[in-house]
């Protein structure tokens, strides 16, 4: 097995830096290109490792295609990453595959999305600045900021994460907005040293080769995914990809109260009066858990929070047919583990070729009352993953899975939580014996706010690119 | 009824292809309702579609595909007598298309049905289905549905599965229009019977092998058809071992060649993929997809000959074996095949799927690698397909090569029509399913079974 080379692969890849409440997210915009590329060869030197994470802040950066291009990269170079990364995330098509439409078209959102009003909303470069506590946290920002205006970079947009609410109460994990734990179900990259705690089945379920996320490894298929080259002449150009990785970023905007309106509208009794109990089966039959994290898999009846973390459980044994998780529950579309298919232990190896390490984190304070109504807030999650494959893995997972009508055999519906539902409203199949249940008319509760496609250098290849002359 | 297909490939006129490709584009861009032609209205074509190619041949050709209840000829006329003017229209471009005041129905149809090369490799996942079955399960499916809906929300609806079906049963039984869903239509002799006739097909040449092998070896032979045996199994063994180093040999020269292949393969898709955003601009914007894919054959008698040998094989197993909604086992595709051009110097795969090109591409890679090998690995353009050994190891499995040599074969389909663009293979076996068991003795399990398909 290949060691991941972690001092040279930045540190997002193997961690959330979950002991860092406070981050900060720049979304920038690089003037001109020597000043740029001076910028991000010092940069190199502060960048966060996959070594071991550092105590009280940590950074990470990453580029889009248009600002690899500002910095130097020429058109045959960039033609050497994949089409997904060159054309972003809002061309025509991909808005097709990942549902970016009505609410959620690339046209109205605050940042990314090439053809959104080009010069303000145009983002060429993410950096990630993460704190442990108030002091660092505010010294990192202002050292970084003055950095940037030095290097006339300038920022775009700017998302203010907060902490997880919640994250005490459950331990390890945070809770989303719409109340449930969010972030149990990780892949665990082979060679990070983190495989070393699972062991028999979980490992199986869980433990992905290293090429999967970061490039110059072995993939799921046991071959290297190419990787792109700049300057090719050179030796740290033909390695430019190396211990690199595609980073997807979307900021996802929920609608609490709507989500809160609907499961209580549809879990009434049968004088009209709320039902908390079945309201709150219907939002983990909704998402495949309960609020704790425990899956419906295993704690079918109510909610466990004993439970709140497990994730130890397939599909094929235990729920084939979806009477305890809905086949078309939200955690069942993202990661079907071994459901889909007649060998379960093949649907396991082909399921876990799909696989995204999510590095998401909240924004924008709770709803107090999600039952009395909107306050007109905007909230969300900025939902952040890590792959090596943008078409294989973020786009199937979003498209062959959530998105898919047909999913597991399905007809007409798409995922209840994230999929942007037919005007009409969408459907959705509750399996239950002796029959299954429908509901009609689901809203969206998720719209688009904003989104790119970047590319997460490993450190030598941002230093290479400092080294790039002007063409 | 019997699924046929038709391949009708014809040269198009010197500097009409840019014409002929706008008015298949505005076709195609509103496949229901264009004025020119409206595929909707043939109730036996299940998948049509469009496109020109400039490097299948000497010179660029219209390829037509068609997806058929019935034979070709009898789609043809139809076609013909009820869209003659588009017909006109269309082939108006191509060579040798009857001059104006030759184009009787009969000529027309001829000049068609002559450039039909039809497929040399032919899957359909539901052998026997006719389109308007495929609509009226459909129908049934939402119809039971619905009377589902009503008894579960009836306070006093039956809420057991013996109750529930009794109720349902009720309901289609009394819905006249739906009197034909009791009566089962047979399924084709091929999808009962194909493992069967599989087996028969190949005892003869099992016996033939053992008869030959016993009076080589068994003393009981007498001593000159010992030795004749003897020298025919020299040949046998002699023929098969040739082939065998002829192969590698091919693969050898092949890997040479491919590893001074200039530019490297990623090299040429980097070039090559500025055509990306042609492709796809129509792709998945239902649930279903288009193919096309040309490729040149590698050069020489032997490959297109294997070629040509592995497509029959293909072919005799799509329709003994892969009858039942997959082929390999690959679930999503509705129709595809595979056809060697006119010129026999090119390879033709139209193909007609559920789910993203994305997604299709995998299950090739996952799920059946080594028939897709055995075929592609005969073909090659400026990206070149992944280097086979023994016909069919490696090849497709070295996944992101394999990806990048389709989606550079790939052709854009300018009109592509389905007559029901919402139903997947696996729905359509769901409808089929629904229905056959609706009226059927079950045993408590099965009911239970039947009812999860609601």
């Amino acid at each position: 097995m290949t060691l991941l080379e972690r001092a040279d692969v930045q540190g997002l890849v193997v961690s959330g830096y979950g002991r860092m409440p406070l981050s900060c997210f720049l979304l920038l915009r690089l003037g001109d290109a020597a000043a740029a590329r001076r910028w991000v060869a010092a940069l190199a030197d502060r960048v966060t490792s996959s070594e071991k994470p550092e105590e009280r802040r940590c950074i990470n950066v990453a580029l889009t295609a248009s600002g690899l291009t500002q910095i130097g990269v020429d058109g045959a170079d960039l033609a050497s990453f994949p089409a997904a990364l060159r054309e972003g995330m809002a061309a025509p098509h991909r808005q097709r595959i990942l549902g970016d439409t009505d609410a959620s078209d690339p046209q109205l959102w605050e940042w990314g999305g090439s053809r959104v009003a080009p010069v303000m909303g145009e983002v060429h470069a993410l950096l990630l600045l993460y704190g442990a506590d108030e002091q660092s946290f505010t010294a990192v920002v202002d050292d970084e900021q003055a950095r940037l205006a030095d290097a006339e970079i300038t920022v775009v947009h700017r998302i203010e994460p907060l902490p997880l609410p919640g994250r005490d109460k459950v331990g390890k994990f945070g809770t989303e907005h719409f109340g449930f734990a969010d972030g149990m179900s990780q892949p665990v990259v082979k060679g990070s040293g983190q495989e070393d705690k699972l062991a028999g089945d979980d490992a199986r379920r869980g433990v992905i080769e290293t090429g999967e996320f970061v490039l110059g490894y072995p993939n799921g298929y046991g071959q290297q995914t190419p990787w792109p080259t700049v300057d090719a002449s050179s030796a740290s150009g033909r390695d430019f990809g190396r211990n690199g990785s595609y980073l997807v970023v979307r900021q996802l905007a929920q609608d609490v109260a709507g989500f809160w309106r609907f499961l209580d509208e549809h879990s009434r009794t049968a004088d009209g009066l709320s039902d908390t109990e079945a309201r709150e089966r219907l939002g983990a039959k909704l998402v495949g858990r309960w609020r704790s994290g425990a899956p419906l898999v295993k704690a079918h009846h109510r909610d466990d929070p004993d439970m709140g973390t497990d994730n130890s459980f397939g599909y094929a044994a235990w729920d084939p047919h979806g009477q305890r998780c809905p086949l078309g529950a939200h955690i069942r579309r993202t990661n079907p583990r071994d459901g889909l298919g007649e060998d379960p232990d093949r649907a396991l190896e082909l399921a876990n070729l799909h696989r995204l390490v999510r590095r998401g984190r909240v924004y924008g304070v709770a709803l107090e009352s999600p039952l009395g109504g909107d306050d007109g807030r905007e909230r969300g999650l900025v939902f952040i993953c890590v792959n090596a494959n943008l078409e294989r893995q973020f786009e199937f997972v979003q498209h062959s899975w959530c998105n898919n009508p047909k999913f597991a055999g399905l007809y007409d519906e798409m995922d209840p939580l994230l999929a942007t539902q037919p005007a009409e409203g969408g459907n959705y199949t509750i399996q239950d014996a002796p029959a299954r249940r429908r509901l009609t008319a689901l809203p969206n509760f998720v719209t688009t706010r904003g989104g790119a496609y970047f590319f997460l250098p490993g450190l030598r290849a941002l230093r290479h690119l400092g080294t790039l002359r002007p063409s | 009824m019997k699924q046929t297909a038709f391949t009708i490939v014809t040269p198009i006129r010197a500097g009409e292809i840019e014409r002929l490709g706008a008015l298949l584009d505005e076709i195609g861009s509103d496949i229901k309702d264009n004025p020119h032609l409206r595929f909707g209205q043939f109730e036996r074509l299940h998948y049509a579609s469009l496109l020109t190619v400039i490097d299948a041949g000497a010179q660029p050709v219209l390829i037509f595909e068609g997806n058929l209840d019935g034979p070709p000829e009898v789609f043809l006329r139809q076609l013909v007598e009820e869209a003659g003017a588009a017909v006109d229209t269309i082939y108006g471009h191509c060579l040798d298309y009857p001059a104006p005041g030759s184009r009787a129905a009969g000529a027309v149809v001829h000049y068609l049905a002559s450039h039909d090369i039809g497929a040399d490799t032919f899957y359909v996942a539901w052998p026997g289905r006719r389109v308007s079955e495929i609509f009226d399960e459909q129908h049934l499916r939402d119809r039971i549905g619905e009377m589902l809906d009503k008894e579960l929300s009836a306070p006093d609806g039956a809420r057991t599965t013996v109750a529930l079906r009794a109720a349902l049963q009720e309901g289609v039984r009394a819905d006249p229009s739906l009197a034909w869903a009791g009566e089962i239509p047979p399924k084709p002799l091929f999808v009962r019977q194909g493992s069967n006739v599989l087996v028969a097909l190949a005892l003869p040449p099992l016996a033939a092998g053992l008869a030959l092998l016993r009076s080589a070896f068994a003393r009981s032979s007498g001593r000159t058809s010992r030795w004749m045996a003897r020298l025919i199994l020299a040949g046998v063994v002699g023929a098969v071992a040739w082939i065998a180093r002829r192969l590698l040999a091919e693969e050898e020269i092949d890997a040479d060649g491919d590893r001074q292949r200039h530019p490297d393969w990623q090299t040429a898709y980097a070039r090559w993929s500025d055509q990306l955003g042609d492709l796809v601009q129509r792709e998945n914007v239902g649930v279903q997809n288009h193919m096309a894919s040309v490729t040149r054959i590698k050069d020489g008698w032997f490959r297109l000959r294997l070629l040509q040998v592995v497509l029959w094989v293909i072919n005799l197993f799509a329709r003994l074996r892969y009858n039942k909604g997959k082929l390999g086992s690959i679930p999503s595709i509705h129709f595809g095949r595979w056809v060697i051009s006119p010129d026999r110097r090119h390879l033709i795969f139209l193909t007609n799927f559920d789910g993203s090109w994305e997604s299709y591409l995998s299950d090739f890679i996952d799920l059946s690698a080594s028939g897709l090998t055995a075929i592609w690995a005969n073909t090659d353009n400026a990206v070149g397909c992944p280097q086979a050994r023994w016909l069919v190891t490696r090849g497709a499995r070295d996944e992101p090569r394999f990806k990048a040599y389709a989606r550079s074969s790939q052709v854009r389909t300018q009109a592509w029509y389905s007559a029901y663009p919402d139903l997947t293979v696996s729905n359509i076996a769901n409808n089929m399913a629904l229905r056959e068991g609706l009226f059927a003795d079950l045993d408590e399990p099965a009911a239970e079974a039947w009812l999860r398909r609601l």
